[in-house]
């Protein structure tokens, strides 16, 4: 079989289980795609084929996962190898310890594959701000893949992996998904521990899969969630199965469209599509209504307010001390701690670090920040409301736009900011979310859908977008490279 | 508010990075932008009822850690990624004390 | 122009614990640098906290002894700001909602008891240490203290002399060693203690310009630092100098404090909640429960002793001192029922052997029962007190049983009257001139008989038998 690098997990497992393919088969055929395609895509910061080769012929005996190549996005470490958030300042840096979604991907027999490209500590949406090349949209080598795990999105677009691992932040796993095509998740704040991925805000991050349609969505995530002692934030309750939540049917699910996610200035395409979603999910039985998020258009600001104090504070610890890059010749201590930093970082990276800075700093604290935490409690409570009265899922849009041109908004911050409106109020909230393909620009560039869910109903959202998936074919579509 | 360079560069000082004057006035041009949006949905928004601050998408649940001793990780893997090291220690330019 | 200090100590303790606040490693004294570290406590990227439980209890019973008000929820504040030691850039503290407030401490000022409320008790976490090579252009930095668990017990403005001060660190000390929370060994560096201090006329209530002094590694070093420091005040005062708002370093080798010069920067470090932790509900129940097993503290324990053991006032306040000489008094009563008998050998005899030692109760080979052994013997007659000074020391040299010296050194007083008439008789023989003194009447010529039977026996015999016994000789001779 030629075509290895094409199939999803699930089907691939199916092989491997009729011992018609080796786990060493799937390898060679994932790499010597990425070999013909990563040259375009650049979604790769490394692959490791000999290493990934050679873990292939130590499986353990049983797993989820045995013998599946994963693409890991740069800020999630990996025992011994690089692991630089696709930042100068952590060139060389080879943690001595994995990740908690690491240890369990490998005892589930899932193979590392390689680091997966980002923007400069999950700063972006456009995989520009990586310090070492942009990633390009598979679709159309001229756009972005989104952002920031532009990478991971891009090489299980392109099936230079069959799966892959993001982070999310603010939308970071969704937005690069629905950009190019793939399907994305971000499980609830807590599902999967966040030991081991390096911080950019710490109570939003959450690790989630990026894949090839929903049903290995629900693979993925099923390895990778649970509790971890490690963790403090992580929550001890029970991992269902969610490949049995797969049910194929969405009838009697109650799906709520607020109206806040329509608005002016949202692409056309986009909104036709997601609309003509909602119209066949209604048709296979799903209740739907309008609903109300009412704080809605506060989210960019209380986003970037909380999300950059908080990153401010987790990157203080790249000063050059105990690990990472250092800069040459540094006079005395408060030198080498402002150049090591002034020239390790990213133009990104520092104006989040000063916006992080300023909004903390002695005066400010209560018209920002504080300010910024209760309209966070607002916008929870708004999903709080529709969730308790009894819907199962959340319907809008992934993006307001598909994916952009390279270059078209990197002088203006604010405006790629705000394109991640509909994904923001999911992390400040907690909730789990999941971006579906859903259509196609007259152009070719992919549209993806949100299905948001209640705390830790991560099993509703999989169920609703599997049962759309069953009567669409968008996610089988691949983009000609 | 408006954001002003030498506030930029209190705050670079405090976050101990080193901007160029470029990138000072830049940042401050860009921020003033960042915070007009932000501060312009603050006047739309009075929160006159009190609303908790929400630091935390969950309420406590008590992670405890019991008391026990662990092997501390091999000098080896604590000093391999140090920028300079001397001995086990790791080595930093000297502090001017204060 | 009279003036009078006003003081506030803020101190650290390093509490007990086998692994440090927010990860496994170990919290022993020592070893190689950088032995006692891992990703957590070195902040590499990407680990995580996960808070140390008997950290945490160890800090609301604290907080309980010292009468604080415990928090419903326990909230870690990041504290922001770069150096060497602090490997993540930020210290995992508490801040505006500390885990207890308004509790307070008594101390004794000059025989009345004076109140120094405790503001807060919090929880923080320690840093590394910096080793400044001399000669060299670097800072070598350890992380071993990096991430021990500490208390930090901030006072009110309420202490008016150094001696004050002085007595509220022994006592803060008295009650953590208590508790069992801290060491509060200065020289190791698990009590520490800065001040903030300033000076007023006194009658005035306002508060002056405070200067905060550090690097005090012992309880005298606070007491001169602090007198030191009243005095450069009061001198600037006098002279019109304006005293400000600084930091200010002991210096114990010249016995003086130095600017730290106000270079640097307004504090401005950024706190805010630490997301890495979700907040610790403490249900009230739970603190409850650690309230009722708090251990006796010293000062109900010292009037216990006075009121139902009929001690005097000193001595239960010299055995109350350490809580390991308390609890073998106590375990002295379940054997012997003479409290005031006990006191005086722990307080005289045994507290002198310790002292020439230099060993503390613990390491006392002497166990309470094998001295109640010994006081049951001088009761019995069997020895003197006097021999019992002897076989005192030698049990606590030893650790054997009074018992096992009297029997084997043959030390037992000869008691057999038979035995002594030998000696008496020969004592009579050999002095005739003394026993004519005696016959007169003067009465004192028996004393150098019964010292001379003493000699004969090696101070076996019982003196008060000897002189029976002598007595019977002699009115026999008349």
């Amino acid at each position: 079989m030629d075509n290895l690098y094409s199939l999803t997990a699930n089907e691939l497992l199916a092989l491997l289980d009729k011992r018609s393919v080796k786990p060493e088969d799937i390898i060679e055929s994932v790499c010597s795609r990425a070999q013909s395609v990563d040259g375009k895509v650049k979604g790769y910061l490394g692959i490791d084929k000999e290493g990934a080769l050679g873990h292939a012929k130590a499986l353990p005996a049983s797993g989820k996962l045995r013998g599946i190549p994963v693409a890991i996005k740069d800020n999630i470490c990996v025992e011994g190898e690089l692991t630089t958030c696709a930042s100068k300042i952590l060139s060389g840096f080879r943690p001595p310890y994995n990740a908690t979604v690491v240890e369990k991907l490998k005892s589930e027999g899932a193979v590392v594959l390689g680091r997966a490209n980002m923007d400069e500590f999950a700063f972006g949406s456009s995989c520009e701000n990586s310090a070492y090349f942009p990633t390009l949209n598979p679709w159309d080598t001229s756009r972005i893949p989104g952002g920031s795990s532009g990478g991971s999105a891009a090489v299980v677009a392109a099936d230079e992996a069959v799966m892959a691992l993001g982070s999310d932040t603010g939308g970071s796993i969704r937005q690069p998904a629905a950009l190019c095509g793939v399907v994305g998740m971000k499980p609830t704040y807590g599902r999967v521990s966040r030991y081991g991925l390096i911080a950019f805000a710490s109570s939003l991050d959450q690790i989630g899969p990026l894949t090839k349609d929903v049903c290995d969505s629900a693979l993925l995530l099923g390895a990778i969630a649970g509790y971890d002692e490690n963790d403090s934030t992580s929550v001890n309750i029970p991992v269902p199965d969610y490949l049995s939540c797969l049910t194929g049917d969405v009838k009697g699910m109650k799906i709520g469209i607020p109206k806040e996610y329509f608005v002016d200035g949202m692409d056309k395409e986009v909104d036709a599509a997601v609309k003509e979603a909602v119209a066949l999910l209604k048709g296979k039985g799903a209740q739907v209504s309008e609903v109300s998020l009412p704080h809605t258009e506060y989210a960019v600001a209380v986003y970037y307010i909380l999300a950059t104090a908080e990153a401010s504070s987790n990157l203080a610890r790249f000063d050059g001390v105990q690990f990472g890059r250092r800069c040459e010749d540094p006079q005395n201590i408060l030198d080498m701690y402002e150049r090591t930093r002034g020239e390790g970082f990213g133009a990104e990276a520092k104006r989040r670090i000063i916006l992080g800075t300023y909004v903390l700093s002695s005066g400010y604290y209560d018209a920002y920040y504080l300010k910024a935490q209760k309209v966070r409690a607002l916008i929870k409570d708004d999903f709080d409301k529709v969730f308790k009265a009894g819907l199962d899922c959340i319907l809008t849009p992934t993006s307001p736009t598909p994916a952009f041109k390279v270059g078209e908004r990197s002088s203006d911050p604010l405006s790629m900011y705000l394109s991640d409106i509909f994904t923001i109020s999911v992390n400040l909230a907690g909730v789990p979310a999941i971006s579906v393909p859903c259509g196609f620009t007259k152009s070719g560039l992919p549209i993806g859908m949100q299905l948001i869910g209640d705390f830790f109903q991560e099993g509703k959202i999989l169920r609703a977008a599997h049962a759309y998936e069953c009567h669409t074919d968008w996610h089988k579509r691949s983009p000609k490279l | 508010m408006s954001i002003k360079d030498d506030k930029v560069k209190y705050v670079a000082r405090l976050a101990r990075l080193k901007l160029t004057d470029r990138e000072v006035s830049l940042i401050a041009h860009q921020l003033d932008g960042i915070l007009g949006y932000v501060d312009k949905l603050n006047e739309r928004l009075d929160i006159s009822k009190d609303v908790p601050p929400m630091s935390h998408p969950h309420a406590a649940s008590n992670p405890f850690r019991e008391d026990k001793a662990r092997p501390s990780a091999p000098g080896e893997a604590v000093l391999s990624n140090a920028p300079q090291k001397k001995g086990n220690f790791f080595k930093v330019p000297r502090i001017i004390e204060e | 122009m009279d003036y009078e200090p006003v003081i506030g100590l803020e101190v650290h303790v390093q509490v007990k614990t086998a692994s440090k606040m927010f990860c496994g490693c170990t919290t022993e004294f020592g070893g190689s640098p950088n032995s006692h570290t891992c990703p957590v406590c070195l902040g590499f990227p990407g680990v995580l906290p996960v808070l140390n439980k008997k950290a945490l209890f160890s800090a609301v019973r604290t907080a309980l002894a010292v009468g604080c008000k415990i928090s419903a929820e326990v909230k870690f504040h990041r504290k922001n700001y770069f150096y060497p030691d602090l490997p993540k850039g930020y210290q995992i503290s508490q801040y505006d909602e500390p885990l207890s407030e308004d509790g307070k401490v008594d101390i004794d000022a000059g025989g009345r008891v004076k109140t120094i409320r405790v503001k807060r008790v919090h929880m923080e976490e320690d840093a590394g240490k910096l080793i400044h090579e001399e000669g060299e252009n670097s800072s070598l930095v350890d992380f071993n203290r990096c991430g021990m668990p500490l208390l930090e017990i901030v006072s009110e403005p309420d202490i008016n002399s150094p001696e004050e001060a002085y007595r509220y660190l022994t006592k803060l000390k008295l009650l953590l060693k208590y508790l069992d929370v801290s060491d509060c060994d200065m020289e190791k560096g698990s009590l520490r203690c800065d001040a903030n201090i300033s000076i007023r006329k006194k009658g005035d209530t306002g508060l002056g310009t405070k200067a905060e002094v550090k690097n005090m590694n012992s309880f005298k070093g606070v007491k001169s630092a602090l007198e030191y420091e009243i005095e450069r005040q009061v001198k600037c005062a006098e002279t019109g100098e304006r005293i400000v708002m600084e930091t200010r370093l002991w210096d114990p080798d010249r016995c003086v404090t130095i600017s730290m010069r106000s270079k640097e920067e307004a504090h401005d470090y950024r706190y805010f909640p630490e997301p890495d932790l979700v907040p610790f509900a403490l249900d009230p129940s739970v603190v409850e429960s650690e309230r009722k097993s708090l251990p006796e503290l010293p000062e109900a324990k010292k009037a216990r002793f006075i009121g139902s053991l009929g001690l005097p006032e000193y001595d239960a306040e010299v055995l109350t001192q350490e809580k390991a000489n308390a609890d073998y008094f106590e375990a002295c009563l379940k054997y012997y029922d003479k409290p005031k008998v006990i006191a005086n050998w722990l307080m005289g005899d045994i507290s002198a052997y310790m002292n020439s030692k230099n060993m503390a109760i613990e390491e006392l080979k002497m166990g309470p029962a094998a001295l109640c052994g010994l006081l049951k013997e001088i009761d019995s007659g069997k020895i003197s007190g006097k021999m019992a000074k002897d076989i005192v020391l030698r049990m606590c040299e030893t650790g054997k049983d009074a018992s096992a010296i009297i029997s084997e050194s043959g030390l037992s007083q000869i008691s057999d009257a038979s035995q002594l008439e030998k000696f008496a008789d020969e004592a009579i023989a050999e002095n005739v001139k003394t026993v004519e003194d005696f016959m007169k009447g003067k009465d004192s010529a028996l004393m150098f008989l019964v010292g001379q039977v003493m000699k004969k026996t090696k101070g076996k015999a019982n003196p008060a038998m000897v002189n029976e016994v002598l007595r019977k000789r002699l009115a026999a001779k008349k």
